[in-house]
């Protein structure tokens, strides 16, 4: 008897060695294609996870950063605003989906269009939150903070290129509907969500 | 009795005390987080840019033009999509119908002189059909939900087989507008003509049809 249960674990234990490893999840293989320099592919991949996956922020922290790099300003406020106002809202949210990169990213982006007052706001906030307790990500901020002071004394060498488009209402192949904050909490995706900042460093 | 309401009296407090720190564990919520805003925040209306590869439908329709015979249709659909606004597919339909009352009522007034009146009755038909969608959006039905909507155009060419034993060449038109109500299912209106024998003169027929569906996509 005991033989037998032995080899029953034997068997067990190969067939579940033989399985694992579990497949990669969506965030990982995105970084995989990324690497192999088919960044399109892996936003699609990236942007196509839902905003309950566990591992959705760190996919929107790559998105956001594309958004940055290109310069889409319009997408990547609307996913900053989707994520404080529905990610970090749903259960959990502070706990496990907070991550100071993705506040980081919103602040100077905001510090770009000169937007000084929110981008400090952000900052500020987000280090008075227990939640980031880490000393990597309160050093993030800080510097964030320590850049942000100095793009204020000179705006005009890292501004954000070109006008906000604001949208127009007709004969335009894009239509925009206004929403409000509580608006946002209901969406599902932020694949839609814009938002119109302007830049105020020429003013 | 002093003792015993003293101890009541702590027992309660340590209760209290421990469902509110309950309450205020549980009441970790966005507020921890006060919210900064900025900018305008606006919904970018547009058709989704990857309209789906394959589509299949089901549906039923009603001959609206045919005094003669109740003729009911029920379609199948297959459709690829050519580009982004432009489907191809194939439009199958078996037919059911029954003589109406005036079938009869006209074969008795002619029966006197001999005459008699035969009706036709449709048993399928087949067209390559081609679709166009200039309209898609989002309608919101009394502020409550948005339903991805498009207005398609159906254009085909095919054959139509009677029970008599009669084929005829016909071509088709329908406007057809769509609503998406689940993920991939959407549901689907329909109404337009069916033009059998077009080129003929004396033996062209038009049907009027109207009817409703439902159309699957994927991937």
């Amino acid at each position: 008897m005991n033989r037998i249960f032995a080899a029953f674990s034997i068997l067990a234990i190969c067939t579940s060695s033989i399985s694992a490893p579990c497949a990669e999840s969506s965030y990982v293989q995105g970084l995989k294609l990324q690497e192999e320099g088919q960044e399109p592919a892996a936003y699609q991949l990236w942007d196509s996870m839902s905003p309950e996956d566990p591992e959705y922020p760190d996919a929107l922290t790559e998105l956001q950063k594309i958004h940055y790099r290109r310069q889409e300003w319009q997408k990547f406020f609307g996913y900053a605003r989707f994520y404080r106002e529905k990610v970090l809202r749903s259960d959990e949210g502070l706990k496990t989906k907070l991550r100071a990169r993705l506040i980081s990213l919103e602040a100077m982006a905001l510090a770009k269009h000169c937007q000084w007052g929110p981008s400090r706001d952000l900052i500020d906030i987000a280090l008075k939150l227990p939640q980031i307790s880490s000393l990597s990500d309160r050093s993030e901020l800080d510097e964030v903070r320590s850049y942000l002071e100095l793009h204020h004394a000179y705006p005009h060498s890292n501004e954000a290129a070109g006008q906000p488009d604001k949208p127009r209402t007709l004969f335009t192949a894009r239509v925009f509907w206004s929403l409000t904050s509580e608006q946002v909490a209901r969406l599902s995706h932020p694949k839609n969500l814009r938002v119109v900042v302007e830049n105020r460093c020429h003013k | 009795m002093n003792r015993l309401s003293l101890l009541f009296q702590t027992i309660s407090l340590v209760f209290a005390l421990c469902v509110l720190s309950i309450l205020n564990a549980h009441a970790e919520t966005a507020s921890d987080m006060p919210q900064v805003e900025y900018g305008s925040v606006f919904l970018e209306e547009q058709r989704q840019m990857q309209p789906s590869a394959w589509q299949l439908g089901v549906s039923y329709s009603y001959e609206l033009s045919n005094p003669y015979a109740n003729v009911h249709g029920y379609s199948l659909t297959a459709s690829h999509a050519l580009s982004k606004y432009t489907r191809a597919g194939l439009l199958t339909t078996i037919y059911t119908a029954q003589d109406t009352y005036l079938v009869s009522a006209v074969n008795q007034s002619l029966q006197p002189s001999g005459g008699s009146q035969r009706v036709q009755h449709p048993s399928y038909s087949m067209y390559a059909t081609i679709g166009v969608t200039p309209l898609a959006g989002h309608l919101s039905f009394f502020g409550n939900q948005a339903l991805p909507f498009e207005f398609n155009l159906l254009f085909g060419a095919g054959m139509t087989r009677y029970r008599e034993g009669l084929t005829e060449p016909g071509l088709m038109w329908s406007l057809r507008p769509q609503a998406r109500i689940y993920r991939s299912v959407s549901f689907e209106l329909s109404a337009g003509q069916q033009i059998e024998a077009p080129w003929s003169g004396s033996d062209r027929l038009s049907r009027l049809e109207a009817g409703a569906g439902f159309i699957w996509a994927f991937p």
